[in-house]
C-alpha cells in the first residue's frame, strides 16, 4: 500500500510543479519588465513586415480534406513499418489482417476519389 | 372436429371484430355476418358433440406462461358436459342472432347490437371450452362486461342503464367470491388446471377445511351469475335489455354459467359435504322464493325472469342433491323452452307495444304461431307429461328424494306447483280472454322471428327424450367414466305426484284467469298482506335500500370526504409532483450541448461521492 | 501464430457478422461506380437481401455449441445468438421502413445511409460476440460513428446538423467515460480479455481494491448509459431523435439501444459478478443499488418530462428513455431470469417502436415538424393504421394483451422474487407507468376523437405496411403467447453458458 501511494506521491509532486513553473515565471516577468507601450510595440509581430491584413485568413477547404488523406495513408506507413520488419516472426496471420486493412484503406481512396476529393477544383 | 374446437367460439369473436370494424357500411346485412358466423359455431359445435358421442375427452393445452416453476397453461377441451353446453349455447345464439334481425329491424345501432351479440357469444362459449380455472375466470368477466354492454344496450334510458349497472356490480360480488376461492384452490394445488386439482381432491392432497371454504367461495361466483337467492335482484331488473337479450342472457347463456361451473367443479362438492348441502338449500330456497313472486307479477318478461331464477334454482337443488345429470339436464332442457319463452314474449311485446299483462289479452285468435309456440313452452315449463321439462323436473325431484332432503323435495314440488300456476296464468292473461286494451293492427312477428320459435318449440317438446325414465342415454353418456348415478331410480309415486301438482297448478290458473270461476282479487283481497309482500318481491330491492344502500351511502359519504380531500389531494399532489418534475427536467433540457455533459459529469461525480460516503472510503 | 491455427477456426460461427461486412463492402462500391441519377433504392433491397441471409446463416448456427475463436475474442454464445437476432430482425425491418422514406427535400447520400446502416449493424453485431473489451470497444466505436453519420445524413437540414454534432460531442463524452472505466478494468488485471478479467478478480479479493474497482464500475456504467439513453446520459435523445429522419430515428431507438444493453451486459454482468465483494457474494450485487437508482431516475425523467412534449418524435424520445429504465430494473434486480426477462422486453419493444414510427414517418410525411396534431383524425382517414398504432400505443403503454404487458410483468415480478424484493423501484415503474398513460392517450385523442385537420391522402407504401403488420402480429401474438419467443430461447437452458 505505501509503495502504492508512494508512487502517486510523485505524480503529485510533479503536477505541483507544473502548474507553479508558469505561475512564477509570468508573475515574476511581470514584475521585473518595465512597462511602457507604444503603437508600434502592439502590432502583430509578422517577421519585420508591417501587418497587411486581418490575422484571421480562410483556407480552402480542400486542404483539410487532403490533410485528412495524407494522414490516413501516413498511419498506414505506420503501421506497414513494424509489421514489414517484424515479417518474418508475424507469419501468415499478420499478412492476411494487413491486406485486409490495405484493401479497406483501399476502398476509402476509391470513394474520395469518386467524390472528386482528388480534384481541385 | 374435436381438435378444432378452439375455433367455436372464434367464429362469434371474428363477427364482433368485423361487425366493429364495417359495421357501419354493412348496416343492418350485419346480421348476416352475425348470423353466418354463429351457425359455423354450431356446425363445429354439433361435429364435436357428434364425434365426443363415441370418442374420448380431448384436451389441449399449451403453457402460456412459466413463472418460477408454476406452469400457466391454456387450452381447451371437449369433454362431455361442454361438448353439450357447446351445442347449446351455440344453437340459442344463432336463433338469437336470427330472431333479433326481426327484431331489431329499425333500429339504429343495429350492427353495435350484432357485434355485441358475437362478444357475449364469444365469452360464453370460451368459458366453457376452458380447461383451467384463470381461464375460466377471464372469460367469466368476459360474459359479464358482454352482458353489461347487452342490458345496457338502451342505454339512453335511465332504467337500462341502471339495471346494467346493477348486473354489473351483483355479479361483480359474485365473482370477488370467484376469486378467492380460485386463489384459495390455486395455493393448495398449484395449478389451475380441473385435471390437476381433481386428481389433488381424489389423493386427498387438499385439506378439508381449505375444499369447503373454496367451494362455497367458487359458488358465491356461481350465486352472483346465476341470479340466486340473495343476488338475483339484478336479474329481473335486467329484462331492461331487448327482448333477444334476454332470451339468451336469462335462458343458455350467463345465468347458466354459474350452474355450469358448479357441474364442471362437481367433484370438487361432491368431495364436501357442507358445501353441497349448501348448494341444495340455496337452490330449493331460490326455487320456491322466485316462484312465489312470478305468482303475482304484471310485467310478461318479469314473469319470465322470476320463473328462470326459480328454475336455476331447481338446477342448483339438483347438483346440491348429488344430481349431476338431472341438474345438467334440466339445464338443457329449460334453455330451449325458456329461450322459446322470452322470444314468443318478444314476439308479443313487438306486436301490442307493451310489457304489461293487464294490457293484453285475446291474441290467440291474432298470433296463430306465436300463441301455440308459448303454450309449448308454458306446458314444458309447467312440467306437463311428455314435455321436455317433465322429465327434467322429474329427475330432479327423484334427486332431492333419494339424497334424502325430504325437506327441499317438499318446497320442490310446491315450487313446481306454482310454477304451473303462474305460466298459465301469463298464458291465459296473455292469450285468452278479449283484449284488454284497444290496440290495433296487432300482426303475426315476421318469418325471421317465427322460424327460431318453431325450432326452439320442437326442441321443448323432444329434448326431453334423451333421458326418460325408460332409458337415460344422456344420463349414461355424461357420467361415462365416474361413479355418478346415470340415472336414480325413484319411487314411481314421485311422478304421479309431480304431474298431480302441475295439473292442479294449470287448473287454478284457468279457473282463476280462463274460465274466471274464482275472483282474480281473491288473493290479493283475502292476503293483501302476503300479496303485497310478494307484488314487492318480498321487498328485498328495499331491504337492500334500508340496509346495504343506506350503510354503503353512509360508507360512501364517508368515502366521499376522503376522496375529496385525501385522495383527491393526493392525486393533485401526485400530478403537480410529475408536471413539476417534468418542468425542471425540460428547463435542464436547454438545447445546449454544454449542459448535457455537465448534466451527465454532475451525476457521475454525485454517485461517486454517494459511494464514497456510504462505502466508509470518505 | 501460424497458417495452421488460423485454419484451425471454425470461421463458419462468423458468418453473420461476414455476410454483412461483405454486403457494406460490396454495396459502398456499387454506389460509387453507379450512375448519379438512378434511384438507390435497389441498394436498399440488396442491403435487406444481406440481412436476411445472415439472419439466416444465424438460425444455422442457433442451436451449435459455444465457440469461441480469435483467442477468445470472438465468442458464439447463446447470448450472442439471441442479441443478434434481436438486432438482425430490428435492422431489416428499419431498412424496410428506410426503402420507403421520402422527405420532401432529396437525401443526396441514400447510398452512404444504406452502408452506414450496414457499418453500425456490424458494429452492434461485434459487441454481441466480442469476448475481450478491445473488440467491444471498436465494435461500440464502429455503431457510434456510423450512426453520427446517420444522424447527419440529411446534409442540408439544420436541425439533423444540430442533432449530429451534439450527438458527437455527448457521445464523445461517454466514450471518454468508459474508457477511462475500462482503463482501470485494464490497470488491474493486466489482462482486456474478460474471461481473463473475471478469473483475476474473482481468485484475488483485496480491501483495498475495492473503491477503484467500484469506481470503474460506475464510470464504465455511466459512460455506457449514452447508448441506452439512460440517466444521466440521456439529454441528447430527444435533440438527436427530432432531428434525424425517421428510418434512423428507429435504428436508434432499437438496434442502438439494444447494442447499448448487450455491452453493459457483456461488460458489468461477466467482470463484476464474480467479483467477490466485502458484504455480498458479488460486487454486481454491492453495485447493484446505483444501477436502481439509475433505473428509478432514468423512469422518472423519462416519463415526466414526455408528458410536456408536443412534438411525437421528442415525446417517443422520453419513451424510449422510460423504458430503457425498466429494463434497467431487470438489470437492477438481477433476478434468475433477467436475460430472458431483458430479451423478451427488448423483442417486445422493437415490435412496438419500430412499428409506431413506420406509422410516424408516412402520417409526417408532408409536414415540417411532428406536432402531435398531425394525429388528428387518423382513424377517419385510414382507421386500420389508427388501430395499428393504437395496438403500439397500448403495448408501449403496457397494457394486458400486448407484447409490452408481458414484457414489463416479466420484469416486474423478477423484482420481486429476488430477496430482498425491490419494491421501490416495482411502485417506480407501476407509478411511472400510469404517468405514461397520459402521454399515449394524448395521440389516442389526436387519432379518433380530433377532427381531420390535413385531408392530403397518406400513401402507404408496400414496404411500410409490411412493417406495420409485422409489428402488429409480433405485439400481439407475443402479448398472447409469449412462449412462442420463449421457444426460440429454449436450447439456451438460461444462458448458463454466459459466465463459462
Amino acid at each position: 500500500m505505501n509503495v502504492y501511494v508512494n508512487s502517486y506521491v510523485v505524480v503529485f509532486v510533479f503536477l505541483c510543479l507544473g502548474i507553479l513553473l508558469p505561475i512564477v515565471a509570468l508573475t515574476a516577468g511581470r514584475f521585473l519588465r518595465p512597462h511602457a507601450p507604444n503603437a508600434a510595440k502592439q502590432t502583430t509581430y509578422e517577421s519585420g513586415l508591417d501587418p497587411f491584413h486581418d490575422s484571421r485568413v480562410q483556407f480552402n477547404v480542400r486542404y483539410y480534406i487532403f490533410a485528412l488523406l495524407f494522414v490516413i495513408f501516413d498511419v498506414e506507413t505506420v503501421f506497414l513499418y513494424p509489421w514489414a520488419v517484424a515479417f518474418e516472426k508475424l507469419g501468415a496471420f499478420a499478412l492476411i489482417e494487413m491486406l485486409i486493412f490495405v484493401v479497406m484503406l483501399l476502398i476509402g481512396l476509391v470513394y474520395a476519389w469518386k467524390k472528386k476529393v482528388l480534384k481541385w477544383m | 372436429m374435436m381438435e378444432n374446437a378452439w375455433l367455436i367460439p372464434l367464429f362469434p369473436f371474428v363477427s364482433f371484430v368485423v361487425l366493429l370494424v364495417v359495421g357501419k357500411q354493412l348496416k343492418e346485412r350485419s346480421a348476416y355476418v352475425g348470423m353466418l358466423l354463429t351457425l359455423l359455431s354450431l356446425v363445429f359445435a354439433l361435429g364435436a358433440l357428434y364425434e365426443r358421442w363415441t370418442s374420448p375427452t380431448y384436451k389441449q393445452a399449451y403453457t402460456w406462461l412459466t413463472i418460477g416453476d408454476v406452469d400457466i397453461t391454456v387450452g381447451f377441451e371437449v369433454n362431455a358436459l361442454n361438448a353439450l353446453m357447446l351445442v347449446v349455447v351455440s344453437l340459442v345464439s344463432f336463433l338469437v342472432h336470427t330472431y333479433a334481425k326481426g327484431y331489431m329491424h329499425g333500429d339504429e345501432r343495429f350492427p353495435v347490437f350484432y357485434a355485441y351479440l358475437g362478444l357475449f357469444t364469444f365469452a360464453m362459449l370460451g368459458l366453457v371450452v376452458s380447461p383451467n380455472l384463470l381461464q375460466t375466470y377471464i372469460f367469466w368477466e368476459l360474459v359479464g362486461l358482454g352482458s353489461f354492454l347487452l342490458i345496457g344496450f338502451y342505454f339512453y334510458k335511465e332504467e337500462a342503464k341502471a339495471a346494467a349497472k346493477k348486473a354489473f356490480i351483483m355479479t361483480r360480488i359474485g365473482d370477488v367470491g370467484l376469486l378467492i376461492g380460485m386463489i384459495l384452490l390455486f395455493l393448495e394445488v398449484k395449478s389451475f388446471e380441473y385435471e390437476a386439482i381433481f386428481a389433488a381432491l381424489q389423493q386427498g392432497d387438499v385439506s378439508t377445511t381449505i375444499m369447503t371454504l373454496s367451494a362455497i367461495l367458487i359458488f358465491i361466483g356461481a350465486i352472483g351469475k346465476s341470479g340466486q337467492f340473495p343476488l338475483h335482484t339484478w336479474l329481473p331488473d335486467a329484462m331492461e335489455g331487448p327482448t333477444p337479450v334476454s332470451a339468451l342472457i336469462h335462458a343458455a347463456t350467463m345465468v347458466a354459467a354459474g350452474v355450469y361451473l358448479v357441474a364442471t367443479l362437481f367433484p370438487l362438492y361432491e368431495a364436501s359435504e357442507v358445501a353441497m348441502t349448501t348448494v341444495a338449500y340455496v337452490g330449493g330456497f331460490t326455487a320456491i322464493f322466485a316462484a312465489s313472486i312470478g305468482l303475482v307479477q304484471t310485467d310478461i318478461k318479469r314473469v319470465l325472469a322470476y320463473s328462470t331464477v326459480s328454475q336455476l334454482g331447481y338446477m342448483m337443488l339438483a347438483l346440491g342433491s348429488a344430481g349431476y345429470v338431472a341438474g345438467v339436464f334440466h339445464l338443457m332442457t329449460h334453455a330451449f323452452f325458456k329461450a322459446l319463452l322470452f322470444l314468443a314474449a318478444g314476439s308479443v311485446i313487438h306486436a301490442v307495444h307493451t310489457q304489461n299483462i293487464e294490457q293484453m289479452g285475446g291474441l290467440w285468435e291474432k298470433m296463430k304461431w306465436t300463441a301455440p309456440l308459448f303454450l309449448i313452452g308454458t306446458l314444458a315449463i309447467s312440467g306437463f307429461p311428455f314435455f321436455s321439462g317433465f322429465f327434467s323436473k322429474d329427475e330432479i325431484l327423484i334427486a332431492a328424494w333419494t339424497h334424502g332432503h325430504v325437506g327441499l323435495f317438499v318446497v320442490a314440488v310446491i315450487a313446481a306447483f306454482f310454477t304451473a300456476f303462474y305460466m298459465f296464468r301469463l298464458f291465459f292473461l296473455v292469450f285468452a280472454g278479449e283484449a284488454r286494451t284497444n290496440v290495433h293492427n296487432v300482426h303475426e312477428s315476421p318469418t325471421v322471428m317465427v322460424l327460431p320459435m318453431i325450432v326452439l318449440g320442437v326442441l321443448a317438446v323432444v329434448s326431453g327424450y334423451v333421458q326418460t325414465p325408460w332409458g337415460a342415454f344422456l344420463g349414461e353418456w355424461l357420467t361415462e367414466g365416474t361413479n355418478w348415478h346415470a340415472h336414480t331410480e325413484g319411487p314411481s309415486w314421485i311422478m304421479i305426484v309431480a304431474t298431480i301438482v302441475s295439473l292442479c297448478g294449470i287448473a287454478l290458473a284457468w279457473l282463476i284467469y280462463g274460465k274466471r270461476a274464482i275472483a282474480r282479487d281473491w288473493l290479493s283481497s283475502r292476503f293483501p298482506l302476503t300479496y303485497n309482500v310478494l307484488m314487492n318481491k318480498y321487498y328485498i330491492d328495499e331491504f337492500y335500500g334500508l340496509t346495504v344502500i343506506r350503510a354503503a351511502s353512509f360508507i360512501s359519504l364517508l368515502f366521499e370526504y376522503i376522496d375529496r380531500f385525501l385522495v383527491e389531494g393526493l392525486a393533485q399532489l401526485f400530478a403537480a409532483t410529475a408536471r413539476g418534475v417534468g418542468r425542471i427536467g425540460s428547463r435542464l433540457q436547454n438545447g445546449q450541448v454544454q449542459m448535457y455533459g455537465t448534466v451527465t459529469i454532475v451525476a457521475l461525480a454525485i454517485l461517486v461521492v454517494i459511494f464514497a460516503v456510504t462505502g466508509g472510503y470518505l | 501464430m501460424d497458417f495452421e491455427t488460423l485454419l484451425s477456426y471454425e470461421w463458419g460461427v462468423m458468418m453473420p457478422e461476414f455476410i454483412i461486412l461483405g454486403v457494406a463492402v460490396a454495396l459502398s462500391l456499387i454506389d460509387l461506380f453507379m450512375p448519379e441519377n438512378r434511384s438507390r433504392r435497389l441498394l436498399g433491397l440488396f442491403a435487406f437481401v444481406g440481412v436476411a441471409v445472415s439472419f439466416v446463416s444465424l438460425l444455422g448456427l442457433w442451436t451449435s455449441d459455444v465457440t469461441s475463436i480469435l483467442g477468445d475474442t470472438f465468442r458464439l454464445d447463446s447470448f450472442a445468438k439471441s442479441f443478434k437476432a434481436l438486432l438482425l430482425i430490428g435492422s431489416a425491418l428499419v431498412l424496410l421502413l428506410a426503402l420507403h422514406y421520402e422527405p420532401k427535400e432529396r437525401i443526396a447520400y441514400r447510398g452512404e445511409f444504406y452502408y452506414l446502416f450496414l457499418t453500425a449493424l456490424l458494429g452492434a453485431m461485434m459487441m454481441t460476440s466480442s469476448g475481450d473489451l478491445i473488440t467491444l470497444f471498436i465494435g461500440l466505436e464502429l455503431l457510434s460513428l456510423s450512426s453520427y453519420i446517420l444522424v447527419a445524413i440529411r446534409k442540408k437540414h439544420t436541425l439533423a446538423n444540430e442533432a449530429a454534432l451534439k450527438y458527437v460531442i455527448t457521445g464523445s463524452i461517454a466514450t471518454a467515460i468508459t474508457l477511462f472505466g475500462m482503463s482501470y478494468i485494464f490497470g488491474f488485471t493486466g489482462s482486456t480479455n474478460i474471461k481473463e478479467i473475471a478469473g483475476q478478480l474473482a481468485s484475488t479479493y483485496d480491501e483495498n481494491h475495492q473503491y477503484i474497482l467500484s469506481l470503474a464500475f460506475l464510470l464504465t456504467f455511466v459512460g455506457l448509459s449514452f447508448k441506452l439513453a439512460a440517466a444521466p446520459f440521456h439529454m441528447w435523445a430527444p435533440d438527436v431523435y427530432q432531428g434525424a429522419t425517421t428510418p434512423v430515428v428507429s435504428f436508434l431507438s432499437v438496434v442502438s439501444k439494444t447494442a447499448g444493453f448487450v455491452i453493459v451486459l457483456r461488460v458489468i454482468v461477466s467482470v463484476f459478478a464474480q467479483t467477490p465483494s466485502g458484504s455480498s457474494a458479488s460486487m454486481l450485487m454491492t453495485l447493484a443499488p446505483y444501477i436502481a437508482f439509475l433505473a428509478g431516475a432514468t423512469m422518472i425523467i423519462g416519463n415526466t418530462i414526455a408528458l410536456r412534449q408536443r412534438n411525437v418524435k421528442r415525446m417517443l424520445a422520453y419513451s424510449s428513455v422510460a423504458h430503457a429504465g425498466y429494463v434497467l430494473v431487470a438489470l437492477a434486480s438481477l433476478s434468475m431470469f433477467m436475460f430472458e426477462a431483458i430479451w423478451f422486453y427488448l423483442l417486445a419493444y422493437l415490435f412496438m417502436t419500430i412499428g409506431a414510427f413506420a406509422i410516424l414517418q408516412v402520417v409526417s410525411q408532408h409536414h415540417d415538424d411532428e406536432d402531435v396534431s398531425i394525429f388528428a383524425g387518423l382513424y377517419r382517414r385510414s382507421p386500420l393504421m389508427a388501430i395499428a398504432m393504437t395496438i403500439f400505443l397500448l403495448s408501449l403503454a403496457g397494457i394486458p394483451g400486448t407484447a409490452g404487458f408481458i414484457g414489463k410483468m416479466n420484469i416486474f415480478l423478477g423484482a420481486f422474487v429476488v430477496e430482498p424484493a425491490h419494491y421501490v423501484l416495482a411502485s417506480i415503474m407501476v407509478v411511472t407507468t400510469v404517468v405514461s398513460y397520459v402521454y399515449y392517450f394524448g395521440i389516442f385523442v389526436q387519432m379518433f376523437f380530433r377532427p381531420v385537420e390535413h385531408t392530403h391522402r397518406l400513401e402507404w407504401p408496400p414496404g411500410v405496411i409490411a412493417v406495420v403488420v409485422i409489428c402488429v402480429i409480433g405485439t400481439v401474438l407475443l402479448g398472447v403467447f409469449p412462449n412462442i419467443a420463449y421457444d426460440f430461447l429454449a436450447p439456451f437452458e438460461h444462458f448458463s453458458d454466459f459466465l463459462q
